[in-house]
This record gives structure tokens, C-alpha cells and sequence, in this order.
């Protein structure tokens, strides 16, 4: 099916659309391996069962980071077309990470395009503000490291955290929740929260030195 | 102002750029912790703290301390009825023969039988003490110590039991096997039921109360000292006519002092002072009935000096200040002085060692 025959599901928002903490697992809906049968199928179903299963998922990680219904309706829309092209060949094992990390690019990349939020507007400046703790002196200049290099380095660093530093620093980095969120998400005190990724940054910037990682 | 926002936008690239390379981050941390979600949805403490309840192991330190509470409590409570029926049994308190006798009481409610018991038990100072607290008893009186033995009525009976020999034998085994203050005068005096009533201080119903100034014209008054430490005032003087005994005790608020003077029947053995771990109260710990080695209990618990080894030092060896939530800081002590003249002066009460030592210095002039 070409790309323009799927026009139609950009008109299509979620219906669940600015309604956070929906629970984006609910419901009758496929199993992944079932919603991946049917993109190979080539069947146009596997939208809509995408869209059903994991609508909620995909919008809640682009409202995270663009703090707007249309852009990020229009990056969940983006996101089945690029699972619809990706797939086949790929075959994903988490349909979900998938999906989430395709929508969480889009959203970065529309950001970035944009770049209409307003400076404390949305939790995605806020989380970069926070982030620019962990970027290392840049004084003294070198080669800035590949991108590749600095994934790798990020998840070596991250499997070092203790596992519920680690969810809360993806939490907050990753999905781009808010302290209050990730707080009730782990039954933790929004200070502990606060305090676990202010030691999260700090580690991460005394790793990266460590690396003489440059960015 | 403009590099200043240069570097901020630099920043915020560079940091973009983690933000970034977190998209590469790997697919089990992430599912990681959308799977600790589905853990902490399915935990019961979890859905307990939503709620704002707290499960029961939370309370975990609040129940240890409540029950550490407890327990120290019921220790507490433990050690002090212990030390407490410790310091009867060491003959040092006043309710040393109500404690005895209640339990001989307790056991029987006739004579005979509470002098069997008593006498098994090896409870009591002597047997008219014994006697009269079990008529204390029979009488349906509640007798938990001495003081309430002095006030019961029954004297008769004690006097009839002392009489009889199997008695005397019982009150001499006894004395032996609890010695005390009382059991010692009570052996030289040898009627054991004056010793329950010196022992609470206050005189029995054969003891004829006197003035002051009466006690002092009595034949031995001449003992009741001239100086009594500063703001004592006379409480109260007997005479007993049955042994001749002639008690007198003065007060200041908690603080008193009680003087007995009797001329002993059998010859009285002193106090060798050259031994000070006999009777030196401050070379040992309360409870001394741990501490005192038995040997010296019975002398230690109310020695007998002679007059002329009497001197201030041997008064603050007997003086001792305890700490007692609630009483005063005044030293206490007890102690006998056997005169040359065979007069035998049995203190008991409070004052400093220099005070005591000048009433005893006052005494006879």
C-alpha cells in the first residue's frame, strides 16, 4: 500500500488524544505478533489495531515532548507510517518499543524543527535544561564523539544504575514524565525523585568526563 | 547578551544530543521499567500507598517500639517488686515483717499452723512478730506490712505464742537465718514483737506514749540527746514498761529520727572497727544483699559499736545518701552504741554524719 492510500489515518486523531495517564494497554486488542502479521500481510487493519493497541502509548510520548495536540496527533499519525514502511522486512520483538522510540525521534525531530515552545512551556525544555547539567566542559575542544559511540556510552552507563535509578532517569529522559508522574508511577516522594535524577545527572557527567566525551 | 544566549542554545544542543542518543538506549531498560509499572500496579503495598493506607509491616518501628515499651515496662516492674521483696527480705526496710508474715499468713490461718509454716519458711524476725501478723490476718485485716500489723489488735495472742518454747526456738532460727536491725535488738531485748513496732517506728499498744519532757525525766532519758540537728522538732516518746525500753523520734518534714534506748539482757558483741568492710555502708552497693559478703549481713545490717570506738568517722561509715525520686538528699543511716554503763542506743533516721555525731556527743549530759 503506498504511502499516500494511508492520507487517511492522518485525519484520523486518537480518540483518546490529551487524556494522560490513559492506560494504553487496555482493552480487546491483538497481540503483537497478531498486529505484526497483519502489517506483513500488507493488510490495512494492522493501522487500526496499532492505533487501538498502542495510540494512547504512542501520543502520550509525543505530547511529552511537543506539548501540542496537533503536532503530536499528527507524529502518531507519522509513526504507523513508518511502522507500515518498516514493516516487513523488520519484525520488532516489543511492538511497543517499536513504536515509542519511532514516535519519540519524530517528536524530538518536530521539535527541533519548530521549536515553538515557549521557554518553560512543556516538561521537554525542562528536561533539557536538566540534561545541559550533564553535558560535560566543552573548553579545550576535541572531536566530538559520534552519535553511535554516545548511544553505547549511555547504555553502559545506564546499566550501571541501580534499577530504580535507571527506570526513573528513563522515565524522566526517555518519555519526558514529569516528576509527579514518575513519583506516582513508583510510589516514590516527589523529592526522592527529584533527588535520584539530580544524582543520576551527576554520575552521568562525571561518566561521560571519565570518557573525555566531548559534545 | 548574545553570548549568552549562544551558549545556552549550545548547551541546549549538546543536550538535545543526549536526548538523542537516549533513542538508542536499549529496548530491555525500557521495558524494564514500564515493567516495574505492571509490578507496582500488582503489589498490594504499592496499591496501599495510593490508596494512603499503609500495610501492617509498615507500621513495623512503631510496633517494635510499642512492644520494647512494653517490655522494659514489665521489667521495670518485675525488678521493682523484686528488689522491693529483696529489701524485705534483707530485714533493712520497716515492712520487712509484714512481707514475711503475709506469705506465713497466707499459707494457714491458725496459730499453730502459721508458726509451723513461718517456722519452715524461715520467715519471719520473730515469732511474736509472726503471731501477730497472722492474728492481723485472721482477724480479716490486710497485712502487707508491719505498719499494719502494729495497728491490729491481737497482742494477747502474740504474747501467748512467744511464750510457748517451740516459739522462742523458731523466733531464735529465724533471727539467725534473716538478720536485720530488729532481729538483733529483738535477740538482745528478747521479745520479738516490740521489734515489728521499732521497725515501723512507732509504738506498739503496750508502749505508753509520753511527752518529751516526760521521756527526758524517764531513767534512762538522759540518753535523749540535747542537740537535735537544727529544725527537727519532737514527733512523739514511749515507754515500754513490760522490757524498759524508751524510744523517742524527732522530724523535719521527710527527714526524722528515731532513738531507742534499752539496757540489753545477755551481753552484746560489738562492732570491731579495725574491720571497716563490716559495717562501712559506703564500701558497698545497694542492694547490699548482693553485694555484702553473708558473713558480715547480719553485723553490717546494724552494728553495735562500743562508745569509746565511737568517732565521726565511724558515724559517716553508716551514713549514706540515696537518690530517691521524691525524697530528700538527706544522708540516712542505723546504728547501735552500746554505753559503758551497758545502755544501748539504737539509732535510726537522717542527718549529716556531723550532725548525728553531735547528737550522740549531747547524749548523757
Amino acid at each position: 500500500m503506498p504511502a499516500a492510500s494511508l492520507s487517511r489515518w492522518k485525519f484520523l486523531p486518537y480518540r483518546g488524544a490529551g487524556v494522560k495517564g490513559r492506560n494504553w494497554n487496555g482493552g480487546n486488542r491483538l497481540k503483537d505478533t497478531e498486529i505484526m502479521e497483519l502489517y506483513w500481510a500488507r493488510e490495512e487493519r494492522a493501522i487500526a489495531e496499532t492505533q487501538r493497541a498502542y495510540g494512547g502509548y504512542c501520543y502520550s510520548i509525543a505530547w511529552n515532548i511537543l506539548y501540542s495536540r496537533e503536532d503530536s496527533d499528527e507524529c502518531v499519525n507519522d509513526t504507523w507510517l513508518r511502522a507500515w514502511n518498516a514493516m516487513p522486512p523488520r519484525r520488532p520483538e516489543r511492538l511497543a518499543l517499536f513504536l515509542g522510540t519511532i514516535t519519540r525521534n519524530l517528536s524530538l525531530d518536530r521539535w527541533k524543527e519548530k521549536h515553538t515552545m515557549k521557554r518553560g512551556n512543556g516538561e521537554m525544555m525542562l528536561a533539557l535544561e536538566e540534561l545541559a547539567e550533564c553535558v560535560p566542559d566543552v573548553r579545550g575542544t576535541e572531536e566530538a564523539v559520534e552519535a553511535a559511540e554516545l548511544q553505547r556510552l549511555l547504555n553502559t552507563f545506564l546499566y550501571t544504575l541501580p534499577e530504580r535509578d535507571c527506570n526513573v532517569f528513563l522515565r524522566r529522559y526517555w518519555y519526558v514524565e514529569e516528576y509527579g508522574e514518575i513519583a506516582k508511577r513508583y510510589g516514590m516522594k516527589l523529592n526522592t525523585v527529584r533527588t535520584s535524577l539530580f544524582r543520576t545527572r551527576t554520575k552521568l557527567r562525571k561518566y561521560l568526563e571519565k570518557e573525555g566525551i566531548v559534545l | 547578551m548574545s553570548g549568552f544566549k549562544d551558549r545556552e542554545k549550545a548547551e541546549q544542543d549538546r543536550a538535545l544530543r543526549i536526548m538523542d542518543a537516549l533513542s538508542g538506549v536499549d529496548g530491555a531498560l525500557l521495558e524494564r521499567s514500564a515493567l516495574e509499572k505492571d509490578r507496582e500496579n500488582t503489589c498490594r503495598c504499592r496499591e496501599n500507598r495510593r490508596r494512603g493506607e499503609k500495610p501492617i509491616w509498615r507500621y513495623g518501628r512503631a510496633w517494635a517500639a510499642v512492644f520494647c515499651f512494653a517490655a522494659v515496662g514489665i521489667m521495670a516492674w518485675s525488678g521493682y517488686r523484686y528488689q522491693e521483696s529483696a529489701k524485705n527480705a534483707s530485714g533493712g526496710s520497716p515492712g520487712l515483717a509484714g512481707g514475711y508474715t503475709t506469705g506465713a499468713a497466707e499459707t494457714s490461718s491458725s496459730s499453730e499452723r502459721i508458726l509451723e509454716n513461718s517456722g519452715e519458711a524461715g520467715a519471719g524476725q520473730s515469732m511474736g512478730a509472726i503471731v501477730e501478723d497472722s492474728t492481723v490476718q485472721d482477724s480479716g485485716a490486710i497485712a502487707e506490712g508491719a505498719d499494719h500489723t502494729e495497728q491490729a489488735p491481737g497482742r494477747g495472742v502474740l504474747e501467748e505464742s512467744t511464750g510457748e518454747p517451740e516459739s522462742s526456738e523458731t523466733g531464735t532460727m529465724q533471727g539467725e537465718s534473716l538478720p536485720s536491725a530488729e532481729s538483733s535488738v529483738g535477740k538482745e531485748s528478747g521479745t520479738g514483737g516490740i521489734i515489728v513496732d521499732e521497725a515501723c517506728g512507732m509504738p506498739p499498744d503496750t508502749w505508753e506514749s509520753l511527752t518529751e519532757e516526760e521521756a527526758r525525766g524517764m531513767e534512762k532519758g538522759c540518753y535523749l540527746p540535747s542537740a537535735i540537728p537544727q529544725g527537727y522538732g519532737f514527733e512523739s516518746a514511749g515507754w515500754s514498761p513490760e522490757d524498759g525500753k524508751l524510744r523517742a523520734g524527732w522530724s523535719r518534714g521527710l527527714d526524722y529520727i528515731e532513738l531507742t534506748i534499752c539496757v540489753p539482757d545477755a551481753e552484746t558483741e560489738t562492732a570491731d572497727i579495725s574491720l571497716p568492710e563490716m559495717y562501712d555502708v559506703r564500701l558497698y552497693e545497694i542492694p547490699y544483699g548482693e553485694t555484702v559478703p553473708g558473713e558480715y549481713r547480719e553485723i553490717f545490717d546494724d552494728p553495735v559499736f562500743a562508745w569509746e570506738d565511737m568517732s565521726l568517722e565511724i558515724v559517716k561509715c553508716r551514713m549514706i545518701t540515696c537518690q530517691d525520686r521524691g525524697d530528700t538528699a538527706t544522708p540516712r543511716g542505723n546504728f547501735s552504741v552500746l554505753f559503758s554503763d551497758g545502755v544501748l542506743v539504737r539509732f535510726r533516721g537522717r542527718g549529716t554524719a556531723e550532725q548525728i555525731w553531735a547528737m550522740f556527743c549531747s547524749m548523757g549530759t
